[in-house]
């Protein structure tokens, strides 16, 4: 695939040589993050901070997991877990299902629901905080994981794609299995489920770094620290007052909830990348 | 101060909430408003006062400090208690409940003295005022809830209850009585200072100006001051802006407050 | 392309869909009426009785000096985030479309930060500068400037630019290095015989090729700025120093959650609700036109 572009010699390593420096500048942070988890408080506090990994490791990522600074991080991990596979699994059903309705049934009203689903497109979580705040608290769902999940799965970008996808997929295979006597169900399980596997699983990447990465949502409904997710139980750690920030555990902690997001983006990249540039499509 | 820094001291004045600090009980404690209408006791339209010439001049001088590096800005809140424990600042202005920390973590003798005030100001020093959180009682239950609220109440006004929350933590015990049977026990002999925020508060009978603040949105207009004072840290605005600017966008805020209370 | 409908049943596609109807009325659509409705009231602080306002609030919020800065930090910021992030994405997908060898390498290793969430982004990168024990800010010390985000305003604007861009470039780079693979070699070849030197092709060849792909990035990385940066903003200046990093997304948290104007928070919802829709429009009109209904 080479072409006839002059692809060597200089210009060949001034194009490394930017790529290199497009690392450093990406890596730089998560990288002095690591650092700054595995020196003692006293390095940190006394800047400069040395720029090569120190020796406590472990005995920071313990503090972190077994005390953390209100609430145990390995705690904090598993909210953190629960909601983002709530979020994704729960995202994921209802959407497809929603979708299969839509494109496959004809009902009354049927484009009614369609444009009612596509209306939530348009406003992310932030736009209407205070009122759906009120309407978690009405339903005794502050504290709780059902508050942390479900308004989050009330937006209908996950139906729309299988709406793009189901449109997609040849009328044939759905004749063919009605004249097989097939009724919706076993089509649905049978023929519609499998060949959607690969874009359930991009989707399902995507979903679980969204839902992970939750901030601003798990800030307003989590008062008690044992409820508090990763992400948003950093900003927590951080000293309000006249507290001394313990530095080596909040940084731990930053790491400790890149870590999920970061293993599942890329050990399933390749899937991932056709997955978020098919969607836009 | 200049002493100090004189002397090498890099920080010679930290303070803790700023604003209750000095312009809540500058205000008090020199005897001028904070708000019209008694600081907000007799009606809700009041309007807040804190630019006068008294809050001005205190604030002018102590933007002064913080350019010449005399006074070091750490927050809005309480961080520089960590600055002082650790040694690093010479003179402290805390509320009084910052005892309890500063007890256990200084490891340097230090004294307590009453708040520092501006003697050309005529009726100086007045009173200082209570500062912290309170209990609120609801209005819309039963009798019989209320019967159980005034017992806890009562509970807790108890000398005991008082005298114990009070040296534990350094707030002030909420009645005289409470603190009579503290001094008796002698206490205050054996931790010399943690009686002057009581005697500041109490050894003149309050005016209209120093008895406290009731303000609606307060909070908020907590942070407008604390933005306006930054400001004036900073270096970005005088003195006489920010606190005219800190009024008026305060003001703001106390007339929708009285709008949704009429 | 209208599907052609196999399945009569009855029943069944109101049951499929009930679900997501559910959630979706619970926990969208009250909630969305809720805060229009809300926006006409100014609430007690305790909640117990509230004053009809009518437009009210509105008009408290648009002569407010610090709402219509709002607006315009707003502006800046998301301009700078993008601009910041889609520059220096596709400097690196033109830089990695050029290599061959090693193209794999480089996309795992810039793909990171997609993962990482806004707040921790935010974290990371006040850590680097924070004025008391951070490396950068120690570093810069000792070159004569005293880094100070907390006081100075442009500094701060700088700092949440920077670590929500940061955050950023690697969606950007995905997009961006598809965009340039799927150009036909072809065309640069053809171009490479006629003379056209790789700045030459570029400008007239690759970029105006990208450019579905750059205003769909366009699009979606001022939404990202305006709602998803909450995080950089609530971990590094809490829209200080003097408001001056607070975007309107900020604005209704903070006025809300920690001023307790509900009134002023729920019109400021109804602003945004209405900025996300002229924005969905945009999206959809200009660049889903190849989406067939």
């Amino acid at each position: 695939m080479s072409g006839m572009v002059e692809k060597r010699g200089v210009g060949l390593w001034l194009t490394h040589l930017g790529l290199v420096i497009g690392i450093v500048i990406i890596c730089f942070p998560i990288y002095l993050a690591f650092v700054a988890s595995t020196v003692t408080q006293v390095e940190i506090v006394r800047p400069p901070m040395p720029l090569v990994p120190g020796g406590h490791f472990f005995e920071n990522y313990s503090a972190a997991l077994l005390s953390g600074v209100n609430a145990p991080v390995w705690r904090m991990l598993m909210n953190s877990m629960i909601m983002a596979l709530g979020i994704t699994i729960g995202k994921i059903s209802i959407s497809i299902i929603s979708a299969y309705a839509i494109v496959y049934f004809r009902f009354p009203l049927r484009s009614v629901f369609f444009w009612l689903i596509f209306v939530t497109l348009m406003l992310p979580v932030e736009v209407r905080i205070v009122p759906t705040y009120e309407v978690v608290a009405n339903f005794g769902m502050l504290n709780s994981y059902s508050g942390l999940i479900l308004p989050l799965i009330a937006s209908a970008t996950a139906t729309f794609l299988f709406r793009q996808l189901f449109l997609t997929i040849p009328d044939e295979l759905a004749e063919a299995a009605r004249i097989d006597g097939a009724g919706p169900v076993r089509f649905f399980f049978d023929i519609l489920l499998p060949m959607s596997r690969t874009n359930i699983a991009a989707l399902f990447v995507i979903l679980f770094i969204y839902g992970w990465n939750q901030y601003l949502w798990p800030l307003l409904i989590t008062t008690e620290p044992e409820m508090n997710t990763v992400v948003m139980g950093i900003k927590q750690m951080f000293p309000s007052g006249d507290d001394l920030a313990d530095w080596p555990v909040i940084m731990a902690t930053s790491i400790l909830a890149m870590m999920p997001p970061v293993l599942v983006v890329v050990c399933m990249q390749k899937l991932f990348v056709k997955g978020l540039i098919e969607q836009e499509k | 101060m200049t002493a100090l820094q004189l002397g090498g001291e890099e920080c010679p004045l930290v303070t803790a909430w700023q604003s209750w600090v000095h312009l809540e009980n500058l205000s008090a404690y020199h005897n001028v408003p904070f708000a019209t209408k008694e600081n907000g006791f007799a009606a809700l339209d009041t309007e807040l006062a804190f630019n006068g010439p008294v809050q001005v001049a205190h604030i002018e001088a102590m933007g002064e400090w913080a350019r010449d590096g005399k006074f070091i800005y750490t927050g809005r809140r309480n961080e520089g208690g960590a600055n002082f424990r650790g040694g690093d600042c010479a003179l402290f202005t805390e509320s009084s409940a910052g005892y309890a920390g500063v007890k256990k973590e200084a490891a340097f003798k230090f004294d307590i003295r009453p708040l520092p005030y501006w003697a050309s100001v005529h009726g100086a020093p007045q009173n200082t005022i209570i500062g912290g959180a309170s209990l609120w009682v609801m209005e819309g239950h039963d009798a019989a809830e209320y019967a159980g609220v005034a017992e806890f109440l009562n509970f807790l006004s108890t000398s005991d209850i008082q005298a114990a929350w009070h040296q534990n933590t350094g707030y002030l015990p909420i009645t005289l009585s409470a603190y009579d049977q503290i001094k008796a026990s002698g206490f205050y002999d054996e931790n010399p200072g943690t009686d002057i925020a009581i005697i500041q508060m109490t050894s003149k009978a309050p005016t209209a100006n120093s008895k406290g603040l009731r303000l609606g949105s307060f909070d908020q207009i907590r942070g407008i001051i604390d933005e306006e004072l930054e400001a004036v840290w900073a270096g970005d605005k005088t003195t006489q802006a920010a606190l005219d600017s800190a009024a008026e966008r305060g003001n703001e805020l106390l007339r929708r407050f009285e709008q949704a209370n009429q | 392309m209208e599907k052609r409908v196999i399945f009569n049943n009855r029943v069944l596609p109101y049951a499929l869909v009930a679900p997501q109807l559910l959630v979706t009325a619970i926990f969208f659509f009250w909630p969305a009426g809720q805060a229009i409705y809300q926006s006409a009231f100014i609430p007690d602080p305790f909640g117990l009785k509230t004053q009809f306002v009518g437009l009210g609030n509105f008009e408290f919020l648009f002569s407010n000096k610090y709402y219509l800065a709002a607006f315009q930090t707003t502006a800046v910021f998301s301009g700078l985030v993008a601009g910041l992030s889609m520059g220096v994405a596709l400097w690196l997908a033109v830089m990695a479309d050029r290599v061959i060898k090693g193209a794999g390498t480089y996309r795992t290793l810039l793909i990171w930060p997609y993962a990482v969430a806004p707040a921790v982004a935010g974290v990371l990168w006040l850590f680097m500068f924070n004025p008391n024990v951070g490396v950068v800010a120690w570093y810069l010390g000792q070159y004569g400037y005293h880094w100070n985000h907390v006081l100075n305003g442009a500094e701060a604007m700088g700092l949440v630019v920077a670590a929500s861009a940061w955050k950023q470039i690697s969606y950007n780079f995905l997009f961006f290095l598809a965009g340039l693979q799927a150009i036909p070699r072809s065309v640069i070849d053809a171009a490479a015989i006629d003379g056209a030197r790789f700045w030459k092709r570029f400008w007239t060849i690759v970029f105006p090729l990208l450019s579905p792909t750059t205003f769909f990035l366009l699009v979606v990385n001022v939404v990202y700025a305006f709602f998803e940066t909450f995080g950089v903003i609530h971990t590094i200046t809490s829209g200080g120093p003097q408001q001056s990093t607070t975007i309107l997304v900020y604005k209704v948290f903070a006025d809300g959650f920690i001023g307790q104007d509900l009134g002023s928070s729920a019109a400021q919802s109804v602003v945004l609700l209405l900025v996300v829709t002229v924005l969905t429009v945009i999206q959809f009109r200009f660049i889903e036109r190849r989406v067939h209904y």
